[in-house]
């Protein structure tokens, strides 16, 4: 279920410049609006994204064109088996000149970083940026460095490309606040993209459409969107469905619901209202909830099907 | 059209079949029993197969063979027992036609209707318990299904628990009515449920006719027969014999009581002061018309007679239980002087058959002369020598006391006072059977003592010159501890149970207290009594206008009470009048063909309903825009109701147009 946007008062030059935004990456990922707006709701909730698909469908242009139109310092890592915790984090070496250690920061010291292949790195090395991701900081030689602010992750995985691999544990899916995958792209955005030119001159020709601080901004205004009452309720008949579901081994925690509201704010911003609707919290129901459910052995259904299904049965009221 | 049930709440409607039918099958005849229970287990069969089974095609052949089974097991649809099978198989076919809400609360109005016709074949306190409980489970039901009607099929077991507690709340809430019209509404002189029994119906008990046999039917029936308070002593355990029919006639194989010597005096009594006893009796329903006083009756209750045989009986049978007080002796002399006629009768054979007996009998006389306490003593140390004491003797041939005296050599009671009785009378003394029961136990938390079925018991009486009737108790000869000790398994261990002896017998006594206790003040609970509890709390001689007058009050304050208990605490039900106005404009569009699925969201139910209706589609779309506004935005918060209110009119106000 997609949400359009409702209309963006002319005046709210946030708002003009964040479609703005999101257009430019439109042009340069080919027919996945939905995808890229809720690549961009998870973002701008202050969440980290996890993008699960096959090579070659457009995830590093995706957080490339992302980085580049919000303005933000970008960086991309990619993870191989050997890749060691301090090729992220950086390391001290020492300084004949001045006699000291200096530190030499690692890739992760920018503000949108793009972690390529997650899963093929050792669980090592995975854990020093998922610690990161849930710290904000980074403490190497005993001594703590801030993560310049905002600081955002995505990372990306290969599902077929199973063998040398070491896939996530679920606990550590949790710090993913979605999960998504692009998939294939239609006929019509293929050809588009078979026409265009090269994507990597594409980028280069993206600007910033918005400045961190009015990234800043819109993050807090997301935070303030409305949540009713009635709305609670709903979420919270959600995540006792996900409770009771016979092919569900370990449903939604009580943090995988803060999580959904987060999102579900986010969407809503983007749909120009200062509420949340029950349909906003259905558009990031499967993203939001399907990596964290843990479905039960004899299970039928894939985690996404298992989503879609408890919000069908539902009641919206 | 009601909400379709789901699985989950068709197996509660199942389950309360199933509870139903356990609460009946104590009268109910097997058969038709065993048929209902497969009823049961077809309907779960073609529910969890999803087979829907509503055609007339599985209806009609099913709703034959109930009622022709009926017919078959019960005799006809007519009569207590009758209509009341009848009506179970209506409710358990019922299971085949039960598709939705509704028909889940026929159900259980069904199952709380029939349960309160269980009440006419038992009101004992276990029984009414258990229906308290089919009560509560109907109400569950109700609660179910009303409630969660809709939701999902996991979501019924959420409302299971709800629905447990409501169920036990409006139980509770139930008795300020009950109890106002137990005490208040008139009572009839005859118990309210006076049905008339059934004469098809096989009875336990103590009858008037003896065969050897008979009474093993009684040996596994643990009920109680009657209980018995001493006001003083107690007399031993080896004379507590409780004196039933006293069977005069036999006919080669029955022993049978004889109308003839049933003179209402006795003719001659001598007695022990000091062996005096008083003591009341509360008889249980046994559905004949004789008590079972001390060995022997000196005083009885009034409207019961004294035969001149010593036993003591009613002019209607005892069909709800009874209380009465009696005095006894225990030792006594009966008729030194002969009754006319008497020795004559208790003498009497039939022409021929058993003749080894008879000649085993000439043979004694011819022995011992005249003396009858040898013959009587050559008779008992034959028992003692060559007999056993068995509860599950070998069958006889048709010549009973000679198949008994000379082949099997084993039996019980019955046996031994049969084939005792037939010697003497052969041998040429008078002597009579009596039936009735013996000894008793004690239960200690209760102070009384409990006559049960299984004390059943059958022993003979010889008259002889100078002394009058004397028992003489042909079992003790062979297993004196069952008279001694006054119990059955005490002269069998086998027949001991669990509850015999030790814990299982104190559990047992306290409970057997209970339902004391419920007897007295619940089930005895006459017009008499009635008319004594209202003069105690200053209410004389009211009439029935009066007594009307203070129900309808009386049971209007214990409805009120009732209410408030039940709505006391409870969260008064979500009415919110935004949202049922907006699911009224649903049903309206939904008559459009534009029906809300129960998880859209309502902007995109709008959108969707716009583009099959563009007639109306400015006035969908802002209405929906404004409930979602009005529900999920942050004027829903505030506490201005004023513009919820408006637009819940316009919601209500709007028409499709086509």
């Amino acid at each position: 279920m997609s949400v359009e946007p409702v209309r963006v008062e002319r005046h709210d030059a946030t708002q003009v410049a964040l479609r703005a935004a999101i257009e430019q990456v439109n042009q340069v990922v080919f027919g996945k609006r939905a995808q890229i707006n809720l690549a961009f709701a998870c973002l701008l909730a202050g969440g980290h994204l996890l993008i699960e698909d096959v090579p070659g469908v457009g995830k590093t242009t995706l957080a490339h064109a992302m980085a580049t139109s919000l303005g933000l310092s970008y960086q991309r890592i990619q993870f191989t088996s050997d890749l060691l915790p301090s090729d992220i984090l950086g390391v001290s070496i020492f300084d004949r000149d001045t006699g000291q250690f200096r530190f030499h920061a690692g890739p992760i010291f920018a503000q949108l970083v793009l972690a390529d292949e997650i899963n093929r790195a050792t669980p090592k090395t995975q854990s020093a940026l998922l610690e990161a991701m849930a710290e904000q900081q980074v403490t190497a030689d005993g001594e703590s460095r801030p993560l310049p602010q905002p600081f955002l992750v995505v990372a990306t995985q290969n599902p077929v490309d199973l063998a040398g691999t070491f896939p996530l544990p679920d606990s550590q899916l949790d710090r993913f606040l979605m999960r998504i995958s692009l998939g294939y792209p239609d006929a019509e955005g293929e050809r588009q993209m078979l026409a265009a030119c090269d994507r990597r001159e594409l980028l280069t020709q993206l600007g910033p459409r918005l400045d961190s601080a009015q990234l800043l901004e819109i993050r807090h205004r997301v935070a303030h969107v409305a949540t009713s009452a009635a709305l609670i309720d709903y979420v919270q008949r959600l995540l006792a469905a996900t409770r009771l579901h016979a092919q569900i081994r370990i449903g939604l925690s009580p943090r995988a619901g803060l999580a959904l509201l987060a999102a579900a704010r986010a969407v809503s911003f983007l749909g120009g209202r200062s509420h949340v609707l029950p349909e906003d919290v259905q558009a990031v129901f499967a993203a939001v909830a399907a990596h964290r459910l843990v479905p039960a052995s004899e299970a039928t259904l894939a985690r996404t099907a298992l989503a879609d299904e408890v919000v069908r049965a539902v009641r919206v009221d | 059209m009601s909400a379709p049930l789901d699985r989950g709440r068709y197996a509660l409607v199942l389950a309360l079949d199933a509870l139903l039918l356990g609460g009946h099958l104590h009268w109910m005849p097997t058969p038709y029993a065993a048929w209902l229970g497969f009823l049961l287990l077809l309907a779960a069969w073609l529910s969890r197969h999803q087979v829907r089974a509503s055609g007339a095609l599985v209806r009609l052949p099913l709703l034959f063979l109930t009622f022709g089974l009926l017919v078959y097991a019960a005799g006809s649809p007519i009569g207590r027992e009758g209509g009341s099978a009848l009506l179970g198989g209506l409710i358990f076919l019922k299971l085949f036609e039960t598709a939705t809400a509704r028909d889940a609360r026929i159900t259980a109005a069904a199952a709380l209707f029939f349960s309160m016709i269980g009440f006419l074949f038992g009101q004992g306190l276990l029984l009414t318990v258990y229906f308290c409980m089919v009560a509560i489970a109907a109400f569950v039901l109700l609660h179910v299904v009303s409630v969660g009607e809709g939701d999902p099929a996991a979501a019924w077991r959420d409302g299971l628990r709800r629905g447990l507690r409501v169920g036990a709340r409006v139980t509770v809430a139930a008795l300020p009515l009950t109890i106002a019209v137990f005490i208040l509404f008139p009572r009839l002189s005859s118990p309210l449920w006076g049905a008339p029994w059934d004469a098809t119906q096989g009875k336990t008990g103590i009858s008037d006719r003896m065969r050897p046999g008979q009474l093993s039917a009684l040996w596994n029936d643990d009920s109680p027969a009657f209980r018995v308070t001493f006001a003083g002593a107690v007399p031993p355990p080896a004379s507590r014999y409780w004196r039933g029919p006293v069977l005069w006639s036999f006919d080669g194989g029955e022993w049978s009581r004889s109308d003839l010597y049933r003179g209402s005096r006795v003719a001659d009594l001598r007695y022990q002061p000091d062996s005096v006893v008083e003591y009341e009796v509360l008889m249980e329903p046994s559905e004949r018309n004789w008590w079972f006083p001390l060995d022997f009756a000196l005083q009885i209750p009034e409207g019961a007679r004294l035969a001149s045989d010593g036993q003591v009986t009613t002019f209607r049978p005892i069909i709800g239980p009874r209380k009465a007080t009696f005095r006894s002796a225990w030792r006594y002399q009966l008729d030194i002087r002969p009754v006319m006629g008497q020795r004559w009768a208790a003498m009497r054979l039939p022409e021929a058959g058993n003749p080894r007996s008879r000649q085993l009998a000439a043979e004694w006389r011819s022995a011992h002369g005249g003396d009858a306490d040898a013959i009587i003593n050559a008779a008992l140390q034959l028992f003692h020598r060559d007999f056993a004491y068995t509860l599950d003797p070998p069958p006889l041939s048709s010549d009973t006391v000679d198949d008994f005296l000379f082949n099997t050599k084993a039996g019980y009671c019955e046996y031994f006072a049969s084939s005792f009785a037939f010697l003497m009378r052969a041998a040429g003394i008078p002597a009579r059977i009596v039936t009735g029961y013996q000894g008793g136990s004690y239960n200690a938390s209760g102070g009384y003592w409990i006559v049960r079925n299984s004390d059943a018991h059958a022993w003979t009486e010889v008259w002889l010159e100078g002394r009058g009737w004397v028992r003489v108790d042909p079992t003790a000869a062979v297993a004196p501890e069952r008279i001694n000790r006054g119990s059955l398994s005490a002269a069998l261990p086998e027949a001991a149970t669990w509850y015999s002896e030790g814990w299982g017998a104190e559990w047992r006594n306290r409970f057997d207290l209970i339902s004391r206790y419920w007897r007295q003040a619940v089930i005895e609970f006459d017009a008499v009594r009635q008319r004594n509890l209202l003069q105690q709390v200053g209410l004389e001689d009211l009439g029935w206008r009066a007594l009307g007058g203070a129900l309808v009050v009386f049971g209007g304050i214990g409805l009120l009470l009732g209410v408030w208990l039940s709505l006391r605490g409870m969260v008064p039900a979500q009415r919110d009048a935004l949202l049922v106005a907006y699911r009224r404009f649903g049903d309206r569009l939904a008559r459009c063909g534009v029906a809300r699925a129960e998880a859209e969201g309502p902007i995109a139910y709008g959108e969707r309903a716009a583009q099959s209706l563009p007639e109306c589609a400015p006035a969908i779309l802002e209405l929906t825009r404004r409930f979602a506004e009005q529900r999920y935005g942050e004027s829903a918060n505030d506490p201005d109701r004023s513009h919820r209110q408006r637009l819940a009119r316009e919601l209500r106000a709007f028409r499709a147009r086509r």
